[in-house]
């Protein structure tokens, strides 16, 4: 039976999220490894007083994403266009895609958290966080993946706008870099306050106008727009983007 | 499923650069067409905007009587391959397979490998490991296999061999019999390929030089063979395109149709007369007004 375009993109769409969600596995496997071995050393010379996957957490899988984002933007978007996609429906594929491979990596965030907790109750280390975020607590589950799901949202994105900026032409990839990387620390700000302002804290004239912490929803928003601003540039650039000849 | 292609007054610029210039053309489904060209002459360009790969600057290109640019209904008919094709040079044959059977419609899986065991394209190799000349026979079982009812190659050859390039000769006529549909072939090996056209296109610095079915074309022109001295005295009052000579016999290519007494004449003289070369031509419609090519 011959199968319709969307049961095709549908089934692409899987299998691209197979493929991505098994390799970031892999990955996110061997750096827990790596994580816990730093944990372990650091525990032989030293007491351990801090989580350390949330350091290692907040740090390095972002770029993971943002780099997930460019290979879509540069390289997954025109191949399809020229085996006959059209630019709209590789645009709804690479945000169907991020969605939910933003949302698996969030998984593996909260796995990371839970993993570690049962490592930290073993060893009866404390598991407190040093950094600000939405949950207060690694074991507010739900709020650490809500605060990962979006930061990779947003960074994902971002990495698909600069992909497809760069792939249409270098020059606009440059123009493109400051309003990224300003939504970008918008979002971060919102999900990771204290931590953005200069010396790590909050200034206390912010702290009077009461956006020291902002109220939780504000900070769900606040990134959940910004991946949305960041799609709508990338769209702007997508919806007309020539495929570059041979050799260009 | 047959499909035409029209352009109407289509133009592409690149900056300031005009790469197609008001190009209007009727192209009949169910031939091959060959489009022919000088370097830099806007085959790749016309065949782009052809694919919806980019959007014309003016003008406008249908396939089937619908616009092409972004149109779901269109694209997944067209298929054109530029060189090796548009894969992802990290993965393998096999991954590249893989793609072209969730994005194309038309795919058919069991010929595509048949063709790479034929071109001796290791399946689990990566496209980028390939020699220049198998990522081309990716290239064209990419385009072959995607059974795509307009499918356009645009100098697939590149790098192969010529057996190969004769395989993909048979191949390309044989699955064009047994499933009919819109070829393009952008090439410069005229001579080498020219029997597969129906048509011949031939643009020269963006614009549309001549376009006129194979037959037709030949009949221009013609090559005269025999003593030297006497085809002299025949092609006086002809434009000369091209001349070759082996001791006393020489072969003059001429342009313009010859009428029946100037046959006859040529038949009393003892002089051969055959159909002109395509690619000599080509040579003579797309040299310089200076005549300096």
């Amino acid at each position: 039976m011959t199968q319709t375009a969307q049961q095709r993109t549908a089934a692409l769409t899987k299998h691209l999220l197979a493929q991505h969600m098994l390799f970031a596995g892999l990955l996110c496997a061997g750096f827990a490894v790596a994580v816990a071995s730093l944990i372990v050393g650091v525990a032989i010379f030293r007491g351990i007083s801090v989580s350390g996957w949330e350091q290692a957490a907040t740090q390095v899988p972002r770029w993971y994403v943002l780099f997930i984002g460019v290979h879509f933007g540069y390289s997954v978007l025109p191949i399809h266009v020229a085996h006959g996609k059209t630019r709209r429906s590789v645009a709804q594929l690479i945000g169907k895609f991020l969605i939910a491979f933003s949302a698996f990596g969030a998984l593996l965030m909260v796995l990371g958290f839970v993993l570690e907790a049962g490592l930290y109750q073993l060893a009866g280390w404390p598991q407190a966080l040093s950094l600000s975020h939405l949950f207060t607590s690694p074991g507010e589950l739900h709020l650490v993946l809500i605060e990962y799901w979006l930061r990779f949202l947003v960074w994902g994105a971002a990495g698909a706008l600069l992909g497809a900026a760069f792939y249409r032409d270098g020059g606009l990839g440059g123009i493109v870099i400051p309003p990224v990387i300003l939504l970008m620390a918008v979002a971060e700000m919102a999900l990771s306050p204290a931590d953005w302002w200069p010396f790590g804290s909050v200034p206390p004239f912010m702290e009077d106008l009461g956006l020291g912490v902002l109220p939780l929803p504000v900070s769900m928003v606040v990134p959940l727009l910004g991946a949305l601003l960041i799609g709508g540039l990338g769209w702007l650039v997508i919806r007309d983007v020539p495929l570059r000849n041979k050799g260009a | 499923m047959t499909l035409s292609i029209e352009t109407a007054n289509l133009t592409l610029r690149y900056g300031d650069t005009v790469a197609i210039r008001d190009l209007s053309l009727q192209l009949d489904g169910r031939k091959i067409h060959g489009l022919l060209g000088r370097n830099g002459s806007g085959k790749t360009t016309l065949l782009s905007v052809l694919a919806g790969f980019r959007k014309p600057s003016r003008g406008e290109v249908r396939i089937g009587g619908q616009p092409v640019f972004d149109n779901a209904e269109v694209m997944p008919q067209v298929c054109l391959i530029r060189e090796a094709g548009d894969v992802e040079m990290n993965e393998s044959v096999r991954e590249a397979l893989d793609l072209a059977g969730y994005l194309r419609p038309n795919w058919d899986a069991g010929y595509a490998a048949n063709l790479l065991e034929r071109f001796g394209v290791p399946l689990n190799q990566k496209v980028k490991a390939l020699s220049r000349g198998k990522q081309s026979a990716l290239g064209i079982t990419l385009g072959l296999a995607s059974r795509a009812p307009v499918t356009m190659f645009d100098e697939s050859y590149l790098g192969l061999d010529a057996p190969s390039r004769y395989l993909f000769y048979d191949e390309l006529l044989a699955d064009f019999m047994a499933h009919p549909r819109t070829i393009i072939v952008s090439t410069h090996l005229i001579e080498e390929v020219g029997s597969l056209f129906e048509e011949v296109v031939i643009i020269d610095e963006g614009k549309l030089l001549l376009h006129d079915d194979v037959e037709s074309l030949r009949e221009r022109g013609a090559a005269i063979t025999g003593p030297a001295d006497l085809v002299d005295r025949f092609v006086d009052s002809h434009r000369v395109l091209a001349t070759r000579q082996l001791g006393r016999t020489k072969s003059v290519t001429v342009y313009g149709e010859l009428d029946a007494t100037s046959l006859r004449d040529a038949s009393t003289a003892g002089l051969g007369v055959e159909p002109i070369a395509l690619q000599d031509l080509f040579v003579h419609l797309t040299a310089p007004k200076g005549g300096d090519r």
